[in-house]
């Protein structure tokens, strides 16, 4: 029961932690790319829609930092006995995450937030250059420390225990740079699709002037959906052959020769993730093909608004293959999820699973209020203030 | 580098983390909880939430730290910690996000109702991630109820005499430096009622009497930390707990004098020295037990191997001195105060 629990609870604040994650590792990346064009070509269209949504990048961010520390709370409450078995080999990535990204990111998100409309030009690109690269090495960290759930390298078992034996190998494990170059992408997709779902709403209810601008970020969320979506193609079938060869189980619960009921939520859910992967392809496709028709059109702009929960599915699918792909194991083929339990009252697990929900759901409430309100407020010139509005 | 001599730099920068996180955390707290009780109206509210905002993400760094470093470095204390306090940690996490999502967005709506129910979670919120801290961290001196083969009772036994003290001590000399910062960092005379608010209620005169029921407290178990490795190696060690004292006196003083300059130091200084006291104190035990000392967990117990803990030492000696660099800078360049109706 207690592992039944556990797992839902771990299960479920990752997920609610994972509404924000993909959509600010995403988002900063195309802010990036705004800043870009506004350092070189000096266009203010550029810095406003940078500015613009960087204020929601910075709601979502202070959501995903605070949900961000209770996933490390609950390997000790929680996942005790995993803790201690793989404390040597999952200890040093997360204190890099911890001390290395998330320092660079919250201390350029700072500048940021209170500070990005009375710096140069060069230094925005600077500081929006380190936040997004703080954002890829959180991403980099936590990924190694999955990647040796999926593919352990560099450590040893001693009987009780993994023991480090190489760092190095451990951060170069071919499993983790996959996964990283396959869920950025992703979340870059999802950003796209929001991006693309803030344009639309601007295009069709927003203030008149703003609509110029909203069809030039329109046009970019196209065409970045568009190259990410072929690219996360190649990426995910070019390493087929690899997750073959280290996770055989995966593979055959992938194409069914492993049958049961575990096995076929995971077929199911790689079938749904490959079918949307290639809708997204098409209408991405479609929009940039026919983007005077869509900028003309409010059924397509009306649709567009309601597309942002396909990319969150995709990536839910995705991870359930990765994740339910690996059971029964939580080290493959070392450790399996029941042993990595705490010995710990189920009540007091009930308690945590059933007081986080009502308070994620509070937390989820409050940020779409916000993220929508700002959304509608359009593009705002500072008024010499140091706040993010 | 001996194995052992890795894991004694590890406990001195876990113990070091703790410390420079509840020395900033104490007055950012401190400011926000007095809010309801100082600020006359939003805009001497919003003067107290931007001087307390500026520093808050920038402090949440060291907690996240101390957490991690003590997951990598001591596997088994953070699971066996984190196991027995598996309430008190989830309040905590409450506590850390209520205060961090409130903070930022109290003035993000216009509506009344939203900035009531911000304002709310905001102080409550900053009260409990201090009253829970000090609970914790007076626990981690005394000692847990720790037996042959785990904790012999729940986590209520952490609401004792001693660790329900601490927390109020904590929550005490929060206060103080809290409007001891107010005073320092706002213009108006917000700062002076602050200061006025913490001697008329009597909080300033809490801490001495706090902090002597929380060392005798510690004195009255077998795991005294008092009686610890590094008190009995060298009678010089007692001048951590007798400037703590000594501290806390000058803190009443200064507080009753509306010093707020002095108060604010001495209200930190009080809490960094007691924070030395017990770290020194409870050496190389990382989970002292209360029942028999050496039931209890050592540094050498529950480190980890010494290439995970080199690479850990590597990683802090090169981004700590960063971090703190950075940090030190932001408070420089923040120094100006913060006005009525500034943004």
């Amino acid at each position: 029961m207690i592992a039944v629990l556990s797992r839902l609870q771990f299960a479920f604040t990752i997920a609610f932690h994972f509404i924000f994650v993909p959509l600010t590792v995403g988002l900063i990346l195309i802010i990036l790319v705004f800043e870009i064009r506004y350092y070189i070509k000096g266009e203010d269209k550029f810095r406003k829609l940078s500015n613009y949504f960087s204020d929601i990048f910075l709601i979502n961010y202070a959501f995903g930092i605070v949900t961000g520390i209770a996933m490390t709370i609950q390997f000790g409450t929680n996942w005790a006995a995993y803790l201690i078995a793989m404390g040597d080999v999952f200890g040093s990535p997360l204190v890099l995450e911890a001390i290395v990204a998330f320092f660079l990111e919250s201390t350029f998100t700072g500048i940021w937030l209170f500070r990005r409309h009375t710096i140069s030009k060069r230094l925005r690109l600077i500081v929006v250059s380190m936040i997004a690269i703080g954002t890829t090495f959180s991403a980099l960290w936590i990924i190694t420390a999955n990647g040796f759930m999926q593919n352990p390298v560099g450590a040893s078992w001693d009987g009780s225990k993994m023991i480090l034996e190489n760092f190095s190998k451990l951060v170069f494990n071919p499993y983790a740079w996959y996964m990283l170059v396959h869920n950025h992408l992703s979340a870059i997709i999802l950003s796209g699709f929001v991006v693309l779902a803030i344009s639309s709403w601007h295009l069709l209810k927003g203030k008149e002037e703003d609509k110029a601008i909203f069809a030039v970020s329109a046009k970019y969320a196209g065409w970045i959906i568009l190259v990410s979506s072929i690219l996360i193609a190649i990426s995910g079938s070019s390493y087929l052959d690899f997750i073959n060869a280290i996770q055989p189980t995966k593979i055959a619960m992938i194409t069914g020769t492993q049958t049961g009921a575990l096995e076929a939520v995971v077929r199911v859910a790689f079938g749904l993730m490959l079918t949307l992967g290639t809708v997204f392809i098409v209408i991405s496709l479609y929009t940039i093909v026919f983007f005077k028709k869509y900028l003309k059109s409010e059924t397509l702009q009306k649709i567009y608004i309601y597309l942002v929960p396909l990319p969150y599915l995709a990536i839910t699918f995705g991870w359930m293959v990765a994740e339910m792909g690996r059971q029964p194991y939580i080290i493959y083929g070392f450790m399996e999820v029941s042993e990595g339990i705490s010995d710990v009252p189920v009540s007091q697990v009930w308690f945590s699973l059933i007081s986080i929900t009502v308070f994620y759901a509070i937390l989820f409430v409050m940020d779409y209020a916000l993220t929508i309100s700002r959304i509608k407020k359009g593009l705002v010139e500072p008024t010499g203030g140091e706040d993010n509005e | 580098m001996s194995s052992d001599t890795l894991g004694i730099i590890l406990f001195v920068i876990v113990s070091f983390s703790w410390t420079i996180y509840i020395i900033q955390e104490m007055f950012i707290t401190g400011s926000s909880a007095l809010n309801m009780s100082v600020a006359k109206d939003e805009g001497e509210r919003k003067q107290i939430q931007v001087a307390s905002g500026l520093h808050f993400d920038g402090i949440e760094v060291w907690v996240v730290g101390a957490l991690t470093i003590t997951l990598g470095a001591f596997p088994l204390v953070f699971a066996t910690t984190l196991t027995h306090l598996y309430i008190p940690f989830f309040l905590l996490i409450y506590a850390i996000i209520g205060r961090g999502v409130s903070i930022e967005v109290i003035y993000k709506l216009d509506s009344k109702r939203w900035i009531k129910s911000m304002i709310i979670t905001w102080t409550v919120s900053s009260i409990a991630i201090m009253f829970i801290l000090g609970v914790y961290l007076t626990n981690v001196f005394r000692g847990f109820p720790l037996g042959e083969t785990g904790m012999t009772e729940g986590f209520l036994s952490i609401f004792n005499v001693t660790g329900i003290s601490g927390g109020l001590l904590f929550v005490a000399l929060s206060l103080v430096s809290g409007a001891g910062w107010i005073h320092l960092t706002t213009s108006g005379d917000l700062g002076k009622k602050a200061i006025q608010f913490v001697k008329k209620v009597g909080v300033i005169y809490s801490v001495p009497i706090l902090l002597l029921l929380v060392f005798m407290g510690f004195n009255n178990t077998v795991s005294s930390i008092f009686i610890g490795e590094l008190f009995m190696s060298s009678y010089s060690y007692f001048v951590y707990p007798a400037l703590t004292v000594i501290f806390a006196i000058l803190t009443t003083y200064f507080g009753y004098k509306e010093n707020a300059k002095k108060l604010f130091t001495f209200s930190i200084l009080t809490m960094a020295l007691f924070l030395l006291t017990g770290f020194t104190g409870m050496f190389p035990y990382m989970v002292p037990s209360h029942i028999d000392v050496t039931y209890g967990i050592t540094l050498y117990d529950a480190m980890a191997g010494p290439s995970s803990l080199k690479v850990i030492i590597i990683a802090v000696s090169i981004f700590f001195p960063i971090i703190i660099g950075y940090q030190t800078w932001k408070y420089i360049i923040f120094t100006k105060k913060v006005n009525y109706n500034d943004e």
